[in-house]
């Protein structure tokens, strides 16, 4: 992982995605290997520091108020206690508690309780936030909470490590996905490394002769219609393309972007393994 | 260190209270000792048919008798009370998954296990030296009795809950909650029929017995504390009594654990903080 990018770890059901972040976490020992957090040895109380954790099993202590909770976990992490009020009433309106932070966890449905846990897995500003499948619980107006606070804690400088089965929700947050099978990475890289590149496909209203030879020799392809594909094409390069095509007198229909999903590409990484 | 321990200990008293869980067994405790003075007040003002009342020496020896009887029974309830707290803090809290948001955090896995020790020891301590000096206040209220070391007595039956306490805890890290409060309970009454056997085998000179029940008795200490707790509730008048019949009866003691035994009560005692902290680092969450 680098500092600062929003990393997705990714795999099929027990390929091992939780016991590695468990292993990163010091909640399971490895066999063998070793780590580090930002620089700092795994397990040292420096990387715990830095370090918030929202475990995909997530339970808080029911007959504490969820201002109780996080003010117990701000104590374990010494953070200063004139400023721990206030941090915790910000982190509480950040994840949508602010109205109930004294009430009893306890009475919080799944999702509520799940916004606790991220609320405390932001208690102190950590370098590095560990989400394990952190919309598990959550309804789409939670998820979409959760999709629009990951850049903002990026742009803060965090560094975020997002485990989750939500594809789409991965392929919308992340710069950089890993891919584990049985225990083992299978692929790495940026979303565009991952996918490939990008494909256009442009309907025209109508395709002439000479369109067709200028849309020829920029390497096009045409389906029958009035359709014509590039299957290699440079995302910046779109545009200027655009542009020249209308400048041309063509009348176009629409533009479509093709690229394979983050879905078809896990289940082709997974096929291939 | 100081600070995440007593953090952590902070969480398990705030919980008791919380969740009513002393409040109620102190109710439960207080219907037992209300109870208990309703039957030694019977016993006081008791006539016979011929309208004579029990005398104070009668009294004194029959309430004497009594208090170890009831010591015993509160024993008991002590030792539930232990593996109640041992299972719910440690077995309970692992299989539930609330341990999986602290262990990361900024403090050490045997401060988890110290603060959860301290925490509970010190709920238990306080509920039965609390309920233990109630019920012995209102014997002497009732009786006016009062037995000849009661402090000593309510020390003893601390340790033997916090034996219990240590084995639950102990044995959570590793098996279910449920299943280790179950092993602890065990053990004690183990412990107290290996007592049980002891005292039987002394007045018959079993001494096979005899070396079986000290093995147990080593192995699971609850028993030779309570016998510091019954030894300091006899009057000298009971002890000095002597002869086959008191030796036979398992519910008095003739001597106080030794200070070898104690000593090495302690060393258990400690031994088994370092196995819980042992078993718990290597605990995968």
């Amino acid at each position: 992982m680098k500092r600062g990018e929003i990393f997705g770890f990714l795999g099929p059901n027990g390929a091992g995605k939780t016991t590695a972040v468990k292993m990163l976490l010091g909640l399971a020992r490895p066999n063998s290997g070793d780590a580090a957090i930002l620089g700092q040895p795994l397990n040292s109380l420096k990387a715990r520091h830095i370090t918030g954790y929202l475990p995909e099993l997530f339970r808080y202590q029911e007959w504490l108020t969820a201002r109780e909770v996080c003010r117990w976990h701000a104590a374990l992490l010494r953070i200063d206690a004139a400023k721990r009020t206030s941090h915790i009433d910000d982190i509480l309106q950040r994840v949508g508690l602010g109205e109930r932070a004294d009430e009893r966890v306890g009475t919080f449905s799944k999702g509520m309780q799940q916004r606790l846990g991220l609320g405390v897995a932001l208690l102190g500003e950590p370098q590095l936030i560990v989400l394990d499948e952190p919309t598990s619980a959550l309804d789409p107006v939670g998820r979409a909470d959760v999709r629009a606070l990951l850049p903002q804690l990026k742009a803060k400088g965090a560094t975020i490590f997002l485990n989750s089965h939500l594809l789409a929700e991965v392929e919308a947050v992340c710069d950089r996905v890993a891919v584990i099978d049985r225990g083992s990475l299978i692929a790495t890289g940026s979303l565009d490394e991952l996918l490939g590149h990008l494909a256009l496909r442009i309907s025209f209203v109508e395709l002439g002769e000479s369109l067709r030879r200028n849309l020829s020799a920029r390497g096009a392809a045409f389906d029958g219609g009035s359709t014509a594909i590039f299957g290699h094409i440079d995302e910046s390069a779109v545009p200027a393309l655009i542009t020249d095509l209308v400048q041309n007198g063509a009348a176009i229909k629409a533009v479509q972007p093709i690229r394979r999903t983050l879905e078809e590409r896990f289940l082709e990484l997974l096929k291939e393994e | 260190m100081i600070g995440n321990i007593l953090l952590v200990a902070s969480l398990i008293w705030r919980e008791a209270t919380r969740r009513r869980l002393l409040p109620t067994v102190a109710i439960f405790s207080l219907v037992l000792i209300g109870a208990t003075a309703w039957g030694l007040n019977r016993i006081a003002t008791f006539h016979n048919p011929s309208g004579h009342t029990i005398s104070h020496y009668e009294l004194t020896v029959l309430t004497s008798v009594l208090v170890v009887m009831m010591a015993f029974m509160f024993c008991i309830i002590v030792s539930l009370v232990s593996a109640f707290l041992g299972a719910l803090s440690m077995g309970v809290e692992i299989e539930n998954g609330i341990l999986l948001a602290i262990v990361p955090r900024p403090l050490r896995r045997f401060e988890i296990v110290l603060g959860k020790l301290l925490g509970n020891i010190f709920l238990m301590a306080a509920y039965t030296i609390v309920i233990g000096a109630i019920e012995l206040a209102v014997v002497r209220g009732v009786t006016g009795y009062v037995p000849p070391h009661p402090v000593v007595a309510l020390l003893y039956l601390t340790g033997v809950g916090a034996v219990t306490l240590l084995i639950t805890m102990c044995l959570s890290v590793r098996v279910s909650a449920v299943a280790a409060g179950f092993a602890a309970i065990v053990l004690f009454g183990l412990a107290r029929i290996a007592g049980f056997a002891d005292t039987i085998a002394s007045a018959l000179n079993n001494t096979a017995v005899q070396q079986a029940s000290l093995i147990v008795s080593l192995v699971v200490p609850s028993d030779g504390l309570w016998r510091g707790a019954a030894f300091a509730l006899e009057p000298a008048a009971m002890v000095g009594l002597g002869g086959a019949v008191q030796r036979g009866n398992p519910f008095i003691a003739l001597a106080p654990p030794t200070y070898a035994y104690l000593a090495w009560s302690a060393a258990w005692a400690i031994a088994f903080v370092i196995a819980t902290i042992a078993l718990f680092a290597r605990r995968d969450l």
